[in-house]
C-alpha cells in the first residue's frame, strides 16, 4: 500500500511543537509558565518552538498584564487545529501501514 | 521516524491532553478523613444533644426543641469546625500530592476547578446563612448536601470522573433530606460521612494513594 503523506505536517514533526498543539487542542488557552511546567522544558526551548508555531499561524499570542507582570497566553487557531488533526491522521496511517 | 517513536509520541500526547485539563491531585485519603470527621461530629451531636436514632426529638416536638438557642449554637459550631477541618485537610493533602508528583497545584486545571465549584458553593453558603438567621435550621442539612453535590458535579469536568457520581448521590441525598426534614442529620452522615469514605477508598484503589 502506498502511504499518503500529504497530511503529514513538517512543522508538527517536532515533538515539542506537537505537544504544545495537543495542549492547545483541549484548552481554550494556556499560559507560558504553565506550559513550561507541563512540558518540563527550558524557557528558550519553549519560546523558540512557540515562535515557529506563531509564524505558521498555528497559534495566536495574547499578551496581557496581571499585577503589572506580563502574562503571555497562547491559543490554537483554526488553521493550527486542522493541521494537528491532519497530522495525527497521517501518523495513524503510518502506524497501521506497518501492521 | 519509526513506528515505535510515533506510538510513544501519541501516548505522550494523550497524557498531556489529560494532564493539562484535569486536576487529579485530589487525595483519596482526604475524602476518607473528611468522612471519618463527619461521623465523629454527628456522633458528638447525637450524644451532646441527646438526639436518638438521628431524629431531632419526636417529630411533633422537633421545632420546639430546636427553638432553644443552645443546641443551635452547638450544631453551628460543630458544623463550622467540621467544614473548616475537612477543607484544610483536603487542600493540604492536594498540595502534598501535587508536590510529590512534581507539579504545582496552582495550574490552569485547578483554576477552572475553583471557578466551577465557586458558584454553587457560594450560592449554597448564602442560603445557609440566611436560613440560620431566619431560624430555618432544618433546611441546613439538605441545603448543604444539594449545593455541595452541585459543586462536585460541575467540578468533575476537570477532575476525576468519579466526582460526578459522588455529586449526583449527594444531590439525591440532599433532596431526600429535604423531603424528610427531621432526618437531616442522618442524611448528612450518609452523604458527607459514608459516601466520602467510600469515594476515597475507590479513588485510592483505582488511582493509587
Amino acid at each position: 500500500m502506498k502511504l499518503d503523506l500529504s497530511l503529514y505536517d513538517k512543522i508538527l514533526e517536532n515533538r515539542i511543537r506537537l505537544q504544545i498543539m495537543s495542549v492547545l487542542m483541549v484548552n481554550e488557552e494556556y499560559d507560558f509558565n504553565s506550559l513550561k511546567e507541563l512540558l518540563d522544558i527550558t524557557d528558550g526551548n519553549l519560546a523558540s518552538n512557540l515562535k515557529s508555531l506563531e509564524k505558521a499561524e498555528y497559534i495566536e499570542v495574547i499578551k496581557t498584564f496581571i499585577d503589572r507582570k506580563p502574562n503571555t497566553r497562547y491559543r490554537g487557531t483554526e488553521k493550527g487545529k486542522r493541521a494537528f488533526r491532519d497530522h495525527l491522521t497521517a501518523l495513524e496511517a503510518l502506524i497501521s501501514s506497518g501492521r | 521516524m519509526n513506528q515505535d517513536d510515533v506510538l510513544k509520541d501519541l501516548s505522550h500526547i494523550r497524557s498531556l491532553m489529560e494532564k493539562s485539563t484535569k486536576f487529579i491531585s485530589i487525595s483519596g485519603l482526604s475524602g476518607i478523613l473528611a468522612g471519618v470527621y463527619t461521623l465523629l461530629a454527628v456522633s458528638f451531636l447525637c450524644w451532646k444533644l441527646k438526639i436518638h436514632g438521628l431524629i431531632f426529638g419526636s417529630s411533633s416536638h422537633t421545632v420546639i426543641y430546636m427553638d432553644s438557642a443552645e443546641p443551635v449554637r452547638i450544631m453551628v459550631i460543630t458544623g463550622g469546625l467540621l467544614l473548616l477541618i475537612s477543607v484544610a485537610t483536603g487542600v493540604y493533602m492536594a498540595l502534598r500530592k501535587a508536590e510529590k508528583a512534581g507539579q504545582s497545584a496552582w495550574n490552569p486545571a485547578s483554576r477552572i476547578l475553583l471557578v466551577s465549584v465557586a458558584a454553587p458553593l457560594l450560592t449554597g453558603g448564602v442560603i445557609a446563612v440566611m436560613s440560620l438567621i431566619k431560624g430555618y435550621y432544618f433546611v441546613l442539612a439538605p441545603c448543604f448536601l444539594i449545593f455541595y453535590g452541585l459543586a462536585l458535579y460541575s467540578g468533575s469536568r476537570v477532575s476525576f470522573k468519579e466526582l460526578r457520581l459522588l455529586g449526583i448521590l449527594q444531590i439525591v441525598l440532599g433532596l431526600l433530606a429535604y423531603a424528610y426534614m427531621p432526618f437531616g442529620l442522618l442524611f448528612f452522615a450518609l452523604g458527607f460521612g459514608v459516601l466520602h469514605i467510600l469515594y476515597g477508598a475507590v479513588i485510592i484503589k483505582k488511582y493509587g494513594a
